[in-house]
């Protein structure tokens, strides 16, 4: 009898032929669209436009030519020179994500003045104006730190403050290489003075240089995938992170709309014809339930298929923990919904609690955002949700690549959940009559 | 036009939704949860006093380099730094990152200290869980501690009477330094928000819930049209002397009634979250949230002319509003996603609704900065009431 229950059910869900489509591809085009936003298509590396980035300052083409090429080498900017008021206009427009305002007099780098190099960051970005400022924080850190570590090893060959002599400045003075050369052929004695000075800084220099060949920390980042870290950010295909959360999500409301079914089947008088049938006490229930999770199983298959099909994303190393997990999955969330179908009045009150708590539960068991990245009052509440176990089950499957014997424990706690409502299923139905209380 | 009938229908919408206390949930209480969960997990948002994410220290050296790199990572707001009592393993900090107890842990070797002494490279490894801001954080703190301590050992190794107390000095006083601000109307507040251009997370997710759950509370009702349909009642109404175009007007505004409602009460209530306001132009956030729910109502009628069942409505409604809200910047900034992503948000009413309040909030535009994005809404809702009166027609008459 339960056979022919579920047959009918089957029968009566695939006649609604484009209510299906839109059930099995929702999960997908919004995995998509996940997927390309953070990660490329087709499990690519995550990509970030060219920032548009204004430069403010007026440095001889000698070095501004060389700094527009690596700029532009590089990828990841699209500089474009300017005053500060245009600059300003740009970036508070945000057709520049940030300006970066050279010292109006760039001496002053190589000077023993106080220097502060300006950032200003587009009010509308919450990225990349913060990229410009870590670029600029690293290299900066290395321009820092190389003269500090210069002028703690050789204070004399500090640069003069301003007002002082300085026989060494004067002597490189100059807009062309033959009057240097010139300069520096001066037999005077305080030429000689500063050639020696010179070739002192020179040799410092080179002694400074021998000194970085041999590395000081061989420092080792590794992920949680255990491969060596190049960059910073999420070292395996987006997909994998992104499609079982959605799929868990979307699977909710599948499990949703198959137990506000017997709502629409009390509507339509099918089901005062079905209790008239010589059904068990509670077999109307558990077909219902065997429905669901046939319908969930269903669902998660298209999906994974999907998903290796065109994200390329891992189904895990070992053949059985994937359709272990989806099994679980599937008959957990086959008897989420079940007590609420019992305790609601009609399909329409149903399905605005169960959307709510659906959503809810995504929100707080980390169908939208990794739980490990929320705060740890709600990463504590989130264990309470069931829809956590069946994230984690498969996040351990696909993206830490774990067998089936690994996942057991979470597997059972997914049959356990799945029991528990159930059995609150069957009880709230004999409570309320057996089959009279569902009409 | 017969304004009774029109009145009427209203009316009828609204007492209908004011019926239904699951409905007022929906309305009012799952969006200002969505605004307050995600508003927490986008940064601090001034939730109240936290314990940040661990990032645990194996030191098996336990000499002054080894102390002085530990010190050199405390103190940061992302994560705490706790020394574990013994020497522990590689494998051991592994393991607590890869069981997720853990942001990041350090590894220091027993003989870190004596390689650096000796003038040999000195083995020191991270394991750190590249989904957490809090591991990257770590991880960047580290580099830069790292890289004082090449800079330190270079210095001691080309020149005999290096001077570490100078080096200290000029390391943590520089010459040259780094003047950052942002411009705009929050340039001067502090912002402890994840999103660098806000002082307060809440000022992306309580607009973008707002307009998403107005969407979604439209779209979800498409199957009241299509019931309504398959019932026979609009047939009746057509019967009762009501034109096709009343009764699209009279379907169209009374969504827009309650959506409008819906919007206020929400926009009011994020007012009392920390750090959460519209910008300085009334007029502007009154029309943007008039056009998008016009919009919003006018997509919803357009959808239930295409569908034949209540599953269909469901299925088209549940699709349309999560793909324009993932689309159009409500779950996440654009900013975060591709160029051509950026320009297909901008074909949909969220990603223009929700680009005029990040103008309004971060840059201070009104009207006049917002027209281009207003008049998008203008002529999108111009469009598809002409569709939806069109296609209502067919199906009454």
């Amino acid at each position: 009898m339960l056979r022919v229950l579920v047959t009918k059910d089957i029968r009566r869900w695939w006649s609604d032929r484009q209510a299906v489509v839109v059930t099995l591809l929702l999960p997908l085009m919004l995995t998509a669209v996940l997927g390309i936003s953070f990660g490329g298509f087709g499990g690519g590396a995550p990509e970030i436009e060219a920032i548009p980035l204004a430069l403010v300052g007026d440095p001889p083409s000698l070095l501004r030519d060389p700094l527009d090429r690596a700029l532009a080498e590089s990828g990841l900017f699209a500089p474009v020179w300017c005053d500060s008021a245009e600059a300003d206009r740009l970036v508070r427009k945000g057709e520049a994500r940030a300006a970066v305002v050279l010292p109006a007099d760039l001496q002053d780098l190589l000077s023993s003045e106080r220097v502060a190099i300006g950032v200003w960051k587009d009010p509308g970005s919450v990225l990349q104006a913060d990229i410009v400022e870590q670029i600029l924080r690293r290299g900066l850190l290395r321009v820092q730190g190389g003269e500090a570590v210069y002028l703690a090893a050789w204070p004399a060959d500090g640069f003069p403050s301003a007002g002082e002599p300085d026989p060494f400045g004067d002597l490189l003075e100059g807009d062309s290489l033959a009057a240097i050369w010139r300069r520096l052929r001066d037999r005077s004695p305080e030429v000689a003075a500063a050639r020696a000075k010179l070739e002192a800084i020179l040799d410092h220099q080179a002694a400074l240089h021998d000194a970085f060949e041999t590395s000081a920390v061989a420092l080792t980042v590794v992920d949680r995938t255990g491969q060596e870290a190049k960059g910073v950010g999420p070292s395996t295909n987006m997909f994998d992170y992104i499609l079982p959360g959605m799929g868990v999500f979307f699977l909710m409301f599948a499990a949703a709309a198959a137990a506000g079914d017997l709502h629409r089947e009390r509507a339509g008088g099918t089901l005062r014809r079905l209790l008239v049938a010589p059904l068990g006490n509670s077999d109307l229930l558990v077909g219902k339930w065997l429905f669901a999770m046939l319908n969930g199983l269903l669902q998660l298959a298209v999906l994974f298929a999907a998903g290796k099909l065109l994200f390329r994303m891992n189904l895990g190393t070992d053949l059985l923990a994937l359709p272990l997990a989806a099994i679980a999955t599937s008959a957990m969330l086959a008897s989420l919904f079940l007590p609420l179908a019992l305790l609601t009045a009609n399909e329409k009150q149903m399905g605005t609690i169960s959307t709510g708590v659906t959503l809810f539960m995504a929100l707080v068991g980390g169908n939208f955002i990794s739980v490990d990245q929320m705060p740890p009052a709600l990463q504590a509440a989130g264990r309470f949700t069931p829809n956590y176990w069946a994230n984690r089950t498969f996040s351990d499957i696909v993206v830490h690549g774990r067998g089936a014997a690994d996942i057991l424990p979470r597997v059972a706690v997914l049959f356990g959940i799945a029991a528990a409502l159930l059995a609150v299923a069957v009880a709230i139905y004999r409570r309320r009559g057996g089959k009279a209380g569902l009409l | 036009m017969n304004a009774g009938v029109i009145r009427a229908l209203v009316g009828l919408h609204v007492r209908q939704v004011a019926a239904d206390r699951a409905s007022l949930f929906w309305l009012f209480g799952m969006p200002m949860m969505f605004t307050v969960l995600m508003g927490m997990m986008f940064g601090d948002m001034n939730a109240g006093p936290r314990e940040a994410p661990e990032l645990t220290v194996f030191d098996g050296s336990r000499g002054p380099a080894a102390r002085g790199l530990i010190e050199a990572l405390g103190g940061h707001e992302a994560f705490r730094v706790v020394v574990a009592d013994s020497a522990g393993s590689w494998e051991t900090a592994r393991a607590l990152v890869d069981a997720g107890s853990r942001t990041a842990a350090l590894h220091i070797p027993a003989a870190f200290d004596a390689d650096l002494a000796a003038g040999r490279t000195a083995a020191l490894s991270l394991a750190y869980d590249p989904d957490r801001a809090s591991a990257q954080t770590a991880r960047t703190v580290l580099e830069e501690a790292v890289l004082r301590l090449e800079f330190l050992a270079a210095g001691r190794r080309a020149a005999a009477g290096f001077d570490e107390a100078r080096f200290d000095a000029l390391w943590r006083d520089p010459r040259i330094t780094l003047e950052v601000r942002t411009l705009g109307r929050l340039g001067g507040e502090p912002q402890p928000s994840a999103l660098a251009g806000f002082s307060s997370g809440f000022q992306h997710t309580g607009p973008s819930y707002t307009l998403m759950f107005v969407l979604m509370f439209m779209l979800m009702s498409v199957r009241d049209v299509v019931t309504e349909r398959r019932n026979g009642t609009l047939r009746r109404l057509r019967l009762a002397a009501a034109s096709p175009w009343l009764l699209a007007v009279g379907l169209f505004l009374g969504p827009v009634a309650v959506g409008l409602v819906q919007a206020a009460v929400l926009l009011g209530l994020n007012l009392l979250l920390p750090g959460m306001d519209y910008g300085d132009s009334p007029g502007a956030l009154v029309l943007t949230m008039v056009l998008f729910t016009a919009v919003s109502s006018a997509l919803a009628l357009c959808i239930a002319t295409f569908c034949r069942t209540p599953g269909q409505a469901d299925g088209l409604g549940m699709t349309a509003s999560m793909l324009m809200a993932a689309l159009g910047g409500l779950w996440w900034p654009l900013e975060v996603v591709p160029g051509f992503m950026q320009k297909i948000a901008l074909a949909l009413p969220t990603g223009q609704a929700v680009t005029v309040f990040h103008n309004m909030i971060g840059r201070g535009w009104g009207l006049a900065g917002n027209a281009g994005h207003l008049a998008a809404l203008a002529a999108m809702l111009a469009v598809l009431l002409a569709l939806a009166a069109a296609r209502f027609r067919r199906l009454v008459d």
